[in-house]
């Protein structure tokens, strides 16, 4: 299913794929200011973003290092919150919700995906997996199945018991793909995702998240620098010092 | 200088909790060091001064070698010897006196003529009276009295107060006739009450007879004096007398002293730790540093230098902790002094040159040793390698079987030392803390391999989250073992301590089961503190006896006397009636053939602690300075006896009377017909003597309960030592699992994106937390095990000669888990609390 191979054109607003409109959109920013404490005044890290986010859209976050790409994407999940403006999931104002409420959201609604992994190293591959599931309730027994599948899904059988760091940073990856996706999320938060690794590597993690998306209907919010990544994306939004310069909407 | 202000200093202040936790650590363990050495030099103080102020200027002291008095006509021969510059007898008593407090003090009868060049006394009375009316009223009022004046003062007493006292088992009233200020102020409890002797003598009904004779005499007179004399006195230096005290409660100091160290042995892990995290947090810094020409040895000298300065920091806020908490420790030891070896109220002692250069000394070796390590870590960093914490941990996971078999060498050291067949202490305590230091070391390995079987078993029940927090004590391990090897060596301190003063008193309650068998005891008020002279008038025994539901009456007479320069007790007791009730625990020889041989013929039963010191065991003689001159008895038996380490050498009362021509009585117990009421005895009696004489009236089991309480009362001292301990160990996880929270600040953000609640984190936590708990206590309990082993068996009979039976305890050892659980829960505390404040955001960003 997520088997390697050469990047894909996908339908979309790169491609001709219609995505569904509707009336409530996956994320929405409206207005979204965020604010840093920096050398003893305010930083903006984003300044008044508007973005509207579709249901099943593969969006791309571009810009260059400290343009606000991880600000933006950690908004989304209620990592952070805005300093002004609303961040709003499934029409739902994050910052009206306690941080319990939020946690719950992400251990649901979101499967995260980061540059260095952030596997845990005390866990073996499985463990890894599981870690959400078990989080949300789910038994130990059915969280393992769950992983195994998963596993299975993205070319890692034979490896659910290995330790982490036994794997390559490709395998690492999709490793933390498969932990992303062990709730059956239906939005995705990658931030730089192939950021550290090869070129290969890198290649076979964009196909499965563009999969995702394609396939599945998820939503995926993607950050990059890199311009490789960005071709896999339906679309593609710039932020230059915290501001939105091209494909909001 | 410059390095040191770029690498450490601004560190030092960037992790305040950390620093402060460090320096807490340091100051705990040399504050415990500090206020158990004030309150050993204030207990030493308090009997130092009470014996100083007893001998005055006297050079030599002549006692009775068979603990009576010197009779009269042996003064006009000591005046009289060539070379004698002074002489002056005593009486020296005690009495218990309502208004000060009803408890004992001090009375000297000196002759005032004779006294004058042994002490020089300021003298303040009432009206404008000189020193000389005072000397008169001393020789004209038998009543009189003379006071200290701070005592005085502390009990609002003025000249022509009259005073109620107890005098044995009698009512005396007695007249303050003027205050003293002595030539050298010492402790108000040194200070003795002083009356005329004629006075003294008539108010503790004798004739005649001192209890010594003051002498200030070159050596050589004081020697030939002693040969002219015989073998019936004991002429010995002052300064001998003042030793002999000290050594008393040497062994009980020291003992103090080797517990306090383990203390600040438990705060060297703590500078470990917060050394270790300093590296890790600057090895970027150190990299960049070694990339710019610093050498190793520059580098290596910075943590030094930072140890050094934790160490001297810590210590000065050591000592003044000490001084703080040595008002509490001295309060337990004064308890224990008194319950132990004579009554003292010892007054708080002050930080002398000596304590202070001990602490410092301590505090830096113990910083510096403990830094050893990261020091040598932090001079390994290359200067393109940042060493990071999972390099320490996965090297520190490689040292561990090498650390292991360290230990296991120490181990076997200590169980060598404990097999030495040698009197001195210093084996004992070698081994003690090669047991502490053995089992610190095999804690990493024996961590790992329980980490690992809780592991197995939380995977497959607890779920990801309690793996989580169990994996993360060897993920962190070179936090963690530090961490939990301190909490081990507390736990192991708290039970090995723990289980010895269960055995000590499980053998004691086996002892007083044996031993005492009375239903009801009798005593005079006035008996206190191993004296002898409080005596129990016939009429009152008489009258014990003509109660109806009386069966039999067993008295005791104690004496004093001297054997081979130790004062030794000699008991005498009604082995007739003794035979078929009372149980002594013989640790030589059989109960029945002793008794026979007692009743039989001259022979004695001596306690263990006799036998231990003297050498002097089953069949062996002894002969003693008797009335009637030296005399042999052989030794039926070797039985155990917890009222004393000076040794007891006991006999039946016909032989006593034969040898010492001594009628007097110190106490009676009475056993009661089968069926009868103690505690109604006991009241009958009370109602019956209780408004003409000062006594004692105890049913069996309220003895046995005063006997307890005073056991427990020694061993309070202990507890403030283990409590203290504990504190420091609480400090030690508290630091590590903040140092944790640091160092994993953007894997805790992971687990919160992941959608890991607030609770969930937190329940990690004390999951990780609670492991190390278990894991201490795991480790502790053999530790404590061992540790109570060594102190039961070889520190306990060394220092005191008693005979512990070595008893495991399950509420000890439960008692020890709790507190360990306990202990790691609090620590976890503030770290959770801390959690609950973390951004995620700018968690997400750390490094």
């Amino acid at each position: 299913m997520f088997a390697p191979g050469p990047p894909e054109r996908v339908a979309g607003f790169r491609g001709d794929r219609e995505l569904k409109r509707d009336y409530v959109a996956a994320i929405e920013y409206l207005d979204v200011h965020r604010a840093f404490p920096e050398a003893g005044r305010q930083h903006e890290a984003l300044s008044g973003v508007t973005l509207r986010v579709e249901r099943g859209e593969f969006l791309a976050i571009a810009g260059k290092s400290g343009s606000g790409k991880t600000t933006l994407l950690n908004l989304a999940c209620g990592v952070d919150v805005p300093t002004a403006g609303e961040v709003l999931v499934d029409g739902r104002n994050l910052a009206e919700m306690s941080d319990r409420q939020r946690s719950l959201l992400r251990r649901t609604h979101f499967g995260i995906v980061f540059q260095f992994f952030n596997l845990m190293s005390t866990l073996s591959v499985e463990e890894n997996v599981s870690l959400p599931a078990q989080l949300a309730g789910c038994t130990v027994r059915e969280s393992r199945e769950r992983a195994r599948r998963l596993l299975s899904d993205l070319g890692l059988s034979g490896r659910e018991r290995d330790p982490i760091d036994r794997l390559s940073g490709g395998e690492q990856q999709r490793v933390a793909i498969a932990r992303a996706l062990i709730n059956n999320p239906p939005v995705i938060l990658a931030d730089e995702p192939t950021g550290n690794l090869d070129s290969e590597s890198g290649t076979v993690v964009l196909q499965c998240l563009a999969r995702l998306s394609r396939e599945q209907g998820r939503t995926v919010l993607m950050v990059t620098h890199s311009s490789d990544a960005l071709e896999f994306a339906d679309r593609v939004i710039h932020l230059r010092d915290g501001r939105l310069i091209a494909g909001g909407g | 200088m410059l390095l040191f202000r770029l690498v450490n200093a601004k560190q030092l202040f960037r992790r305040p909790a950390q620093t402060g936790l460090c320096l807490l650590g340091i100051a705990l363990g040399v504050g415990v060091v500090v206020s158990v050495d004030m309150a050993n030099r204030g207990a030493v103080a308090a009997l130092r001064s009470a014996v100083d102020a007893v001998a005055g200027r006297a050079t030599h002291q002549m006692t009775a070698a068979d603990g009576g008095l010197i009779a009269d006509e042996t003064l006009a021969h000591v005046l009289a010897h060539p070379g004698v510059q002074a002489a002056a007898p005593v009486v020296d008593e005690f009495l218990v006196v309502e208004a000060l407090g009803n408890r004992p003090v001090q009375v000297l009868g000196v002759d005032p003529f004779l006294e004058r060049p042994f002490r020089s006394l300021t003298f303040s009375t009432r009206s404008a009276e000189t020193g000389r009316q005072v000397f008169t009223d001393l020789l004209t009022r038998p009543d009189g009295v003379v006071l200290p004046e701070s005592l005085a003062a502390r009990h609002d007493l003025v000249p022509e107060n009259s005073l109620n006292a107890i005098v044995g088992a009698r009512r005396a009233s007695l007249r303050v006739i003027a205050l003293y200020t002595p030539d050298a102020p010492r402790s108000d409890d040194g200070q003795p009450l002083i009356m005329d002797i004629a006075a003294a003598q008539e108010l503790f009904g004798r004739s005649s007879g001192f209890h010594r004779i003051d002498l200030i005499a070159p050596d050589d007179a004081a020697a030939s004096l002693a040969a002219v004399l015989g073998s019936t006195v004991i002429v010995e230096r002052s300064d001998r007398r003042t030793n002999r005290v000290e050594d008393m409660i040497r062994s009980f100091r020291l003992n103090l002293t080797a517990l306090s160290l383990l203390a600040l042995l438990v705060g060297a892990f703590l500078i470990y730790n917060t050394l270790t995290f300093s590296v890790v947090q600057r090895r970027r810094q150190i990299g960049i540093l070694r990339s710019l020409g610093v050498t190793r040895a520059q580098v290596a000298w910075l943590f030094v230098l930072e140890a050094a300065a934790f160490g001297v920091a810590g210590s000065i806020l050591g000592l003044g902790l000490g001084a703080v908490l040595s008002h509490y420790t001295l309060a337990a030891v004064g308890g224990t002094v008194s319950s132990l070896f004579a009554p003292v109220t010892a007054e708080d002692a002050a930080l002398t040159w000596p304590t202070v250069t001990k602490a410092l000394s301590l505090g830096l070796a113990t910083s510096l040793v403990a830094a050893a390590v990261p020091a040598w870590e932090a001079a390994r960093i290359e200067p393109r390698i940042a060493l990071g914490r999972t390099v320490i941990d996965e090297r520190l996971m490689r040292w561990s079987p090498g650390f292991a078999l360290a230990g296991i060498v120490l181990l076997g050291g200590a169980a060598v030392l404990v097999g030495l067949p040698v009197p001195s202490l210093w084996p004992g305590f070698l081994s003690a803390f090669a047991i502490a230091v053995g089992f610190a070391l095999l804690t990493p390995t024996l961590a790992l391999w329980l980490v690992g079987v809780l592991s197995v078993l939380f995977a497959g029940v607890a779920g990801v989250v309690a793996l989580l927090g169990v994996r993360n004590i060897s993920a962190s391990f070179s936090r963690t073992a530090p961490a939990i090897a301190a909490l081990m060596v507390s736990l192991a301190m708290v039970m090995g301590v723990g289980l010895m003063v269960r055995s000590f008193r499980l053998s004691l309650v086996d002892w007083i089961g044996a031993t005492i068998r009375a239903d009801v005891y009798v005593s005079p008020v006035g008996n206190v503190a191993g004296r002898n002279d409080a005596i129990l008038p016939p009429e009152v025994i008489e009258a014990v006896r003509r109660l109806p539901e009386v069966e039999a009456v067993d008295t005791l007479r104690r004496r004093s006397i001297v054997i081979g320069g130790q004062r030794v007790n000699v008991l005498s007791a009604n082995f007739a009636v003794l035979s078929n009730r009372a149980r002594y625990l013989f640790t030589a020889g059989s109960r029945d053939e002793a008794i026979r041989r007692l009743l039989s013929s001259d022979a004695v039963i001596v306690s263990e602690t006799f036998s231990r010191r003297s050498g002097l065991t089953l069949g062996d003689t002894l002969t003693l300075d008797t009335a009637a001159g030296p005399a042999t008895f052989e030794i039926a038996g070797v039985y155990r006896d917890y009222t004393t380490d000076g040794g007891v050498v006991m006999m039946d009362r016909s032989a006593y009377e034969r040898w010492w021509q001594d009628t007097d009585l110190n106490n009676a117990a009475a056993y009661l017909r089968a069926g009868a009421d103690a505690e109604a005895a006991a009241a009958a009696l009370r109602s019956a003597l209780g408004s003409r004489y000062q006594l004692i009236i105890r049913s069996n089991a309220a003895l046995r309960a005063e006997i307890l309480r005073v056991f427990d009362r020694t061993f309070r001292v202990t507890s403030v030592l283990q409590f203290l301990t504990m504190f420091i160990a609480v400090v030690g996880i508290l630091a590590a699992l903040l140092a944790l929270l640091l160092e994993r600040t953007r894997e805790l953000a992971t687990l919160r994106s992941l959608g890991m609640t607030m609770t969930q984190l937190r329940g990690m936590l004390f999951v990780e937390s609670a492991t190390m708990g278990i894991v201490a206590a795991a480790v502790g309990t053999a530790a404590g095990i061992a540790l109570a082993y060594v102190l039961v068996t070889v520190i306990n009979v060394r220092s005191f000669g008693w005979t512990i039976d070595f008893r495991l305890s399950a509420a000890v050892i439960a008692g020890a888990w709790i507190l360990a659980l306990s202990s790691a829960m609090v620590a976890t505390l503030y770290p959770a609390w801390r959690l609950g404040r973390m951004s995620l955001a700018a968690a997400m960003r750390e490094d």
